[in-house]
């Protein structure tokens, strides 16, 4: 890969940003053409909640991730080889072939794992910034959620936790408005969920998520506290999905009128516009940085499809110890 | 009786409009069942129909959504909860098991909660691990509740309304699966199936299949294939799970003294355990019952092969159904059978492993010479055991077991078993007694094929399968 991959540079976070676009807007092609095993969510209009947060992340830290989850694997530095391979079904894939889309984990990023069940990451997360203390590691774990699972009571069973055991914990909810059907100012009570977070006691912290450098400022505020043993920090991040629920969705919940000034604010050239007024990037860089994500993501579908499928009997493997 | 056609999806639809329609408590709770109408849509065009505070979009929080029910049950409602997914219901057990179930006993029968919770459930279409769940036995495991799980879409309707109407929580389970697929007749108008009896799918004296949702259409097909080697299989559509109609399976066992179930829910504790016990304690067996369910693994694989390799099938069925049809019995010989009273020993610990290799269509010469190789570098799978010793045999004597129309002699010193291109994919030998090892190919597609080798576990171990099984590979393949 010839770019860094560090996102220290605000290139690279543009870059990453881009290479999420660039695949899950794939996603409905690919699913219409049989190519995909399983439903997958596409991420589409959140790329700078999930880019931001991993920004001011270190490469240890860990993250739990949702249903939609591709966007969080590539932030966090993943393989878009091995996460379309799995995709897809096939014996390269992160889970070789045996999750799929909601499946998709890299301990070795400290990415563990998308989660088909909404609300599934809570303690998971929570269990890892736990161990980070007891191991005296110097880690944070940051959970990404998402608006529906802010109502689940996993959150607040581990909201309280954390809270009152300052855990070094980031709960980072990407209130992209929906959950599935349900419109979040109808499903949520007490309206901004940010409030909650004074409930259990820790600060809660609302951020543009159309703004990737804002979400990178308040997920490495919230990491400083975590780190001095000052406990969570809920940041919600205000973003919107810009296509359906799930390939297929007809999205009768909502008009085009209400989408219109969101896809407006649409992070991706917001983010380029400003690098490139502010001398970060030059309009040539801009094009070989397009052109370099094009290439990435075609270099992922000739991995994938290249791989071979799983053989049936592997399905009987990794049963027990 | 008119009746008009519906998918299952429709009847389950159907169910809930009619019953609303006729009984104003009756509300419906869930997540996108309103505007979206359901992931399914089990509940399209209700809201319209009915208003939002009778179908009730709910955030995602399964647990509250069974809880509330309850409540809406305790108190003069008739509740009737959408979890999406059977998947998503592990958040809900608590009040479903914790709570509901239990009311009715606790309150020593003052109170009750005549809720019902709908979801959808099994695999087949590439869901993974966390959309392709079977959860009938944990629910079953539970007194105080009722399980349904409808397999035609006359039951979904008739047995949704019974639901509805009980007095107690039912858990109301539909196969995703049987939603498209599944068609048939029903009834016009009002349409209640309340008897808590199992269904005769198909009439039959062999031996008996039970079986749910898309398992039992499953069975049938199998039956219908049976039926061509003369073997009229009785099939049973369980329906009610919990409480299971015991007199209704007593009774077919009365006559067929076989069992096999068939569920798409792991093997082990599954619903296929208490079928066989209430059979076995009945003393109506003739034979030791048999079991085809999806493999104890953790989760359902996404990708085709391994999925459609886990889940049970009509080609195992119709193998399991075979073996059991073939099994000795009691003492007794059953015309139509093989009906060799000594090639089956039910106490012979067996392992199967299975290997996938390239293969002709025409292969036989060419796999005896194999086996001749993999029986030399393991030469404990040429042998008998006794508890004394294992006595391995100096020469290879292979009884080849071709098919109901050549079957194993029941002679030999090594089993195989090759039904050729009209067999099942991936079938697994039984080791005959005397002998310590069998093996099966099964059919070539696209110029490979499985095999699986089952061995006596006391002679020949795993690390010794996989030596056989690479051997043979190797020769196969060379």
């Amino acid at each position: 890969m010839a770019a860094s991959t560090s996102t220290d540079t605000n290139v690279e976070v543009l870059r990453r940003m881009m290479l999420i676009r660039a695949f899950d807007s794939l996603l409905p092609d690919l699913y219409t053409r049989g190519l995909i095993r399983g439903s997958s969510h596409a991420a589409i209009g959140q790329e700078a909640v999930a880019v931001g947060a991993c920004a001011a992340l270190a490469a240890d830290d860990y993250i739990t991730s949702t249903h939609r989850g591709h966007g969080h694997t590539i932030a966090k530095g993943g393989d878009v080889n091995r996460m379309m391979a799995e995709l897809m079904g096939r014996e390269d894939g992160y889970c070789r072939g045996k999750g799929g889309s909601m499946h998709i984990a890299d301990f070795s990023i400290g990415m563990l794992g998308a989660n088909g069940i909404v609300g599934g990451g809570f303690g998971i997360a929570a269990g890892a910034a736990l161990s980070a203390r007891l191991r005296k590691s110097g880690q944070v774990a940051l959970c990404f959620f998402g608006d529906g699972a802010i109502n689940q009571s996993s959150f607040h069973g581990v909201a309280n936790l954390a809270g009152i055991w300052k855990l070094p914990l980031i709960l980072l909810c990407e209130d992209n408005r929906f959950a599935m059907s349900g419109r979040a100012e109808q499903m949520i009570a007490g309206g901004d969920p940010v409030k909650r977070a004074q409930a259990y006691g820790f600060p809660g912290v609302s951020v543009d998520g159309m703004d990737v450098l804002a979400v990178r400022a308040a997920v490495a505020e919230a990491r400083v506290r975590a780190l001095a043993g000052d406990g969570p920090t809920l940041v919600v991040a205000a973003c919107y999905r810009f296509q359906g629920h799930f390939s297929g969705d007809t999205q009768s919940y909502r008009s085009k009128e209400e989408m219109a000034p969101w896809l407006e604010r649409d992070p991706i050239p917001a983010f380029r516009s400003r690098l490139l007024a502010e001398g970060g990037l030059t309009e040539a860089e801009a094009d070989a940085l397009e052109e370099e994500v094009a290439t990435s993501i075609a270099e992922a579908l000739e991995f994938a499809q290249a791989s071979p499928w799983p053989e049936a009997a592997e399905a009987w493997e990794d049963v027990d110890g | 009786m008119s009746t008009h056609t519906l998918s299952l999806l429709e009847a389950v639809r159907e169910g809930l409009a009619d019953e609303m329609e006729r009984d104003p408590r009756v509300v419906l709770l869930g997540e996108d069942i309103g505007r979206l109408g359901g992931v399914f849509r089990a509940t399209d065009g209700l809201l319209d129909r009915f208003g939002a505070e009778r179908v009730i979009d709910t955030p995602m929080a399964e647990n509250a959504i069974a809880g509330i029910a309850m409540g809406l049950a305790m108190r003069g409602l008739r509740p009737v909860a959408e979890i999406q997914f059977a998947d998503f219901m592990h958040a809900a057990m608590d009040h479903i098991v914790g709570e509901a179930a239990k009311l009715r006993y606790r309150t020593a029968g003052d109170w009750t909660a005549p809720m019902v919770v709908r979801t959808a459930y099994g695999g087949g279409f590439r869901g993974g691990p966390y959309h392709s769940q079977s959860v009938e036995a944990f629910y079953s495991h539970v007194p105080g509740l009722k399980v349904m799980a409808p397999s035609f879409p006359d039951d979904a309707k008739g047995m949704l309304t019974a639901a509805i109407r009980d007095p107690d929580p039912v858990v109301f389970l539909e196969h995703k699966r049987t939603y498209r697929a599944i068609t048939g007749p029903v009834p016009d108008g009002e349409h209640v199936v309340a008897d808590g009896r199992l269904r005769v799918a198909r009439p039959g004296d062999a031996l008996t299949i039970v079986g749910w949702g898309m398992m039992l259409h499953e069975a049938l097909a199998a039956a219908d294939e049976l039926a061509g080697d003369g073997i009229e299989a009785e099939v049973l559509d369980l329906r009610w799970l919990l409480p299971i109609d015991r007199e209704g399976l007593l009774e077919s066992l009365g006559r067929t003294g076989r069992l096999l179930v068939v569920h798409e829910d792991t093997l082990t504790m599954g619903l296929g355990a208490e079928l066989c016990a209430l059979a076995a304690e009945a003393g109506v067996l003739q034979a030791p019952p048999a079991r085809v369910a999806m493999p104890d693994a953790g989760g359902i694989p996404v990708a085709d092969a391994m999925e459609d390799a886990m889940l049970p099938n009509r080609h195992q069925v119709v193998e399991a159904a075979r073996r059991l049809v073939s099994s000795p019995g009691n003492g007794e010989v059953r015309p139509g059978g093989p009906g060799r009273g000594s090639w089956f020993d039910a106490a012979i610990p067996e392992a199967s492993s299975v290997i996938e290799v390239r293969l002709p269509e025409v292969h036989l010469e060419l796999v005896m010479a194999a086996v001749a190789e993999a029986c030399r570098a393991v030469p404990q799978s040429n042998a008998t055991f006794t508890w004394e010793a294992i006595r391995l045999h100096d020469q290879l004597s292979v009884d080849l077991d071709l098919g109901p129309l050549s079957p194993a002699r029941g002679g030999g010193t090594f089993t195989l078993v090759d039904y050729g291109l009209g067999g099942s994919l991936l079938g697994l030998p039984a080791v005959r007694p005397g002998q310590t090892a069998a093996l099966r190919v099964g059919a070539v597609r696209d110029g490979r094929a499985y095999v699986a080798l089952a061995v006596d576990h006391r002679a020949v171990d795993g690390a010794d399968a996989g030596r056989f099984l690479a051997t043979l590979k190797r020769c196969l393949e060379e």
